[in-house]
């Protein structure tokens, strides 16, 4: 007998049913948070899979293929993690609805691998018994087994199988351990649970009364706690270590995505230079090179240069992630998230969104609260992103002249930055408030949360989590920057005369400006800045390419640096305008287009883009006005 | 007949201190379902800036909890654990 024979239990009634007359098509992993689920995905499916959104909700569909024993296809679901199938939030809900064959665009599943973790084996079955109520031929994993058996614990799986009515595998995802068993069970013919007796599934004490029971009957004995564990608790989550530690963390995620980051980024961008140079090269010139290369390409080129910075920001959550730590960082960030009435799990990707707010707004997803979540997508865009930053240099540059202040500790150019990086800070905070006291407000969230025991990360599971958002990234935002940026190209080459682009004032592009003029012109900016506040939709740093294309045209600002043509027709008063402009306003498609697919309607990302641009606008007017009285 | 025991809520009970979980309010669902039920036994173990949230090793496993869901769950007055002291 094989060993992998011998790890599947059958119950004694269900072991003559081994011969195949039909098989599997469609088996769903269902199991509770932390239980290893997605890495036994990941083992199982490799890279056969992709990741979708289900359609409707906001929840992630990941859909793989794994291989049967004779090389067979069977197409395996994973589901979110829940803790039982009330259908209470987004994710319970998601899961039922597939599990029931109620998704549409999935199919129902035939199967159901019950993942479960063998070391915390007693409050985990409590899923056994909705999930074997459901009738589908189901497969109930007991992963980490290997922990089990190394922290003393115990678990005769023939027996549980008997309590069950179904199979019963010891495995460990992560050590591959079980695998060829549940392969097994995966080309093996589909056969129902046996009856067994299931407490009332409504009843949560008795569904956890049970779970109790039929451990205790299947000789379950729980393992001593992992000592590494303990150890690092005692220091992470330490009254006053844990958020020193804490802090070090964030700076050093902050610090490492800008360090390691920015010069693959350097490289990226010039390496997409390099290409652009090159088909302009090979293209005949006119009009459709202008359009095709410094219209399209570079648009797209200025957002793809960030996939560098999104994919080492994914690789240092996924790292934080599964290794458990992130679920101490969201305990010791809780009480200041509390305080603005958010989830501790928000910090996360308010965090990110300091590098970008797309990869930010995807990060939001480990957030169950559906408003709590809502609220975290719609302030994230307030976090100052990497993009404001060449505006933010460009413009500071030109107008604060560099002094050392507070006894030459700070630049003067530094502190304003970091003044514009507190104002969004602040604003953000404020929203926050506003939101959650008003049509976001939720009484009914708990802060629950189990800390996993701290673990190795594996290369496999973050080099897929790395090479699934890098995928989205290029492919979704990648084509709606292409779409913009074309569309802007055309729009600054139209309407033609006698076969050639007119100037950019008679373009549609500068028609636009000088309908927008109005709207900037009292805060002092001309219709140029209009045009690029236009074009910075796109990404905010169009502004400066935008800006130099348009002095650059015009005969009395020709020949002179951006900075000194800045200076020459902005006041200081107009600049400190269109800098808190570019702090507050929503002035990225991709952010617009993440939101709009993340929260499944026009309706959010239309409020958050006319909340932020009336925020700033009006905060851009309260600035003029300051320094135009105060120190004008 | 033994006394009826003096019930306590969770976040009055002191850390390093075990004690068995006696009643938890209707409506706590999400609590339940993590496995905060009667009968099962709780410690906390780490306390977060101020006290907010909780951490408490329940059945072996550790589970964060906000002192607004904590204070729905009682439990039977702490038994005095020589070993960990005041």
């Amino acid at each position: 007998m094989t060993s992998s024979a011998a790890s599947l239990s059958y119950p004694a009634s269900s072991l003559s049913a081994a011969v195949p007359s039909k098989r599997f098509r469609t088996v769903a992993l269902v199991g509770p948070p932390n239980s290893g689920k997605t890495t036994l995905f990941n083992r199982l499916t490799g890279l056969r899979r992709k990741v979708g959104n289900f359609p409707g909700v906001t929840v992630e569909q990941h859909l793989g293929y794994a291989k049967g024993v004779a090389g067979e296809e069977i197409a395996l679901i994973d589901l979110p993690g829940v803790y039982s199938l009330t259908p209470r939030s987004e994710d319970a809900r998601v899961t039922v609805d597939v599990l029931h064959g109620r998704m549409p665009g999935t199919p129902r599943p035939d199967g159901v691998l019950l993942i479960l973790d063998a070391t915390n084996l007693r409050r985990h079955l409590a899923l056994a018994a909705p999930v074997v109520s459901l009738g589908l031929p189901t497969l109930v994993i007991l992963n980490m087994a290997d922990s089990l058996r190394s922290q003393g614990g115990h678990v005769d799986p023939l027996a549980l199988a008997r309590e069950l009515g179904a199979p019963v595998v010891l495995a460990s995802a992560s050590g591959g351990e079980g695998l060829t068993a549940i392969t097994q069970f995966l080309s093996l013919a589909p056969k129902p649970p046996c009856e067994v007796t299931l407490p009332v599934l409504q009843d949560v004490p008795a569904c956890q009364t049970w779970a109790k029971c039929i451990s205790e009957s299947a000789g379950y004995r729980r393992p001593l706690p992992a000592i590494w564990t303990r150890r690092l608790d005692a220091m992470f989550l330490h009254r006053t270590w844990g958020p020193v530690i804490f802090l070090l963390v964030v700076a050093a995620v902050f610090q490492s995505i800008f360090l390691v980051g920015q010069p693959l980024s350097d490289l990226l961008q010039y390496a997409l230079q390099r290409l652009g140079a090159l088909m302009a090269g090979a293209l005949p010139g006119g009009i459709w090179k202008s359009i095709l290369i410094d219209g399209a390409w570079n648009g797209t080129a200025a957002v793809l240069v960030f996939l560098p910075q999104i994919m080492f920001l994914f690789l240092m959550i996924g790292i934080l992630e599964d290794s458990g730590y992130l679920a101490r960082a969201a305990v010791i960030a809780d009480r200041t998230m509390a305080k603005v009435g958010l989830n501790g799990k928000a910090f996360i990707p308010l965090l990110s969104a300091y590098a970008c707010a797309v990869p930010a707004i995807m990060a939001t997803r480990t957030i169950e609260s559906k408003r709590d979540r809502l609220a975290t997508i719609l302030i994230a865009p307030f976090m100052t992103c990497s993009a404001r930053l060449p505006v933010y240099t460009m413009v500071i540059a030109a107008f604060v002249p560099s002094r050392h202040i507070a006894g030459g500790l700070f630049g003067s150019r530094a502190a304003a930055m970091c003044a514009l990086y507190l104002l969004g800070f602040v604003v953000a905070v404020g929203t926050a408030r506003v939101l959650k006291s008003s049509i976001l407000r939720s009484s009914d969230t708990h802060f629950v949360m189990e800390l996993p025991p701290y673990r190795w990360p594996t290369p496999l599971s973050l080099g897929l989590r790395v090479l699934d958002r890098a995928k989205a990234f290029v492919f979704r935002a990648g084509t709606v920057i292409l779409l913009v940026s074309f569309a802007l190209a055309i729009l600054a080459h139209l309407p033609l005369r006698h076969g050639d682009a007119p100037d950019i004032q008679h373009s549609v592009i500068g028609m636009m400006g000088h309908a927008i003029e109005p709207a900037v012109a009292p805060l002092g900016l001309d219709w140029r800045v209009g045009v690029g506040l236009v074009t910075s939709l796109a990404a905010r740093e169009t502004i400066i390419g935008t800006l130099a294309t348009l002095y650059g045209v015009d005969p009395d600002s020709r020949g002179l640096e951006l900075q000194e043509a800045l200076r020459r027709e902005l006041s200081p008063a107009s600049a400190v305008a269109l800098l808190i402009f570019f702090a507050l306003a929503m002035q990225c498609i991709s952010t617009i287009a993440v939101v709009r697919r993340e929260t499944n309607s026009w309706k959010w990302p239309a409020l958050q883009f006319v909340y932020m641009s009336v925020v700033a606008y009006a905060a851009a007017h309260i600035g003029h006005f300051v320094v135009l009285h105060l120190f004008g | 007949m033994p006394r009826k025991p003096k019930l306590t809520a969770l976040p009055e009970l002191p850390e390093g201190q075990s004690a068995l979980i006696a009643r938890v309010d209707e409506g706590l669902v999400e609590v339940m379902e993590i496995g905060f039920v009667a009968g099962v036994r709780v410690t906390p173990t780490h306390s977060g800036v101020g006290g907010d949230p909780r951490v408490y090793e329940l059945d072996g496993t550790l589970v964060a909890v906000r002192r607004a869901a904590a204070r729905h769950i009682y439990v039977t007055s702490p038994e005095e654990n020589p070993k960990e002291g005041d």
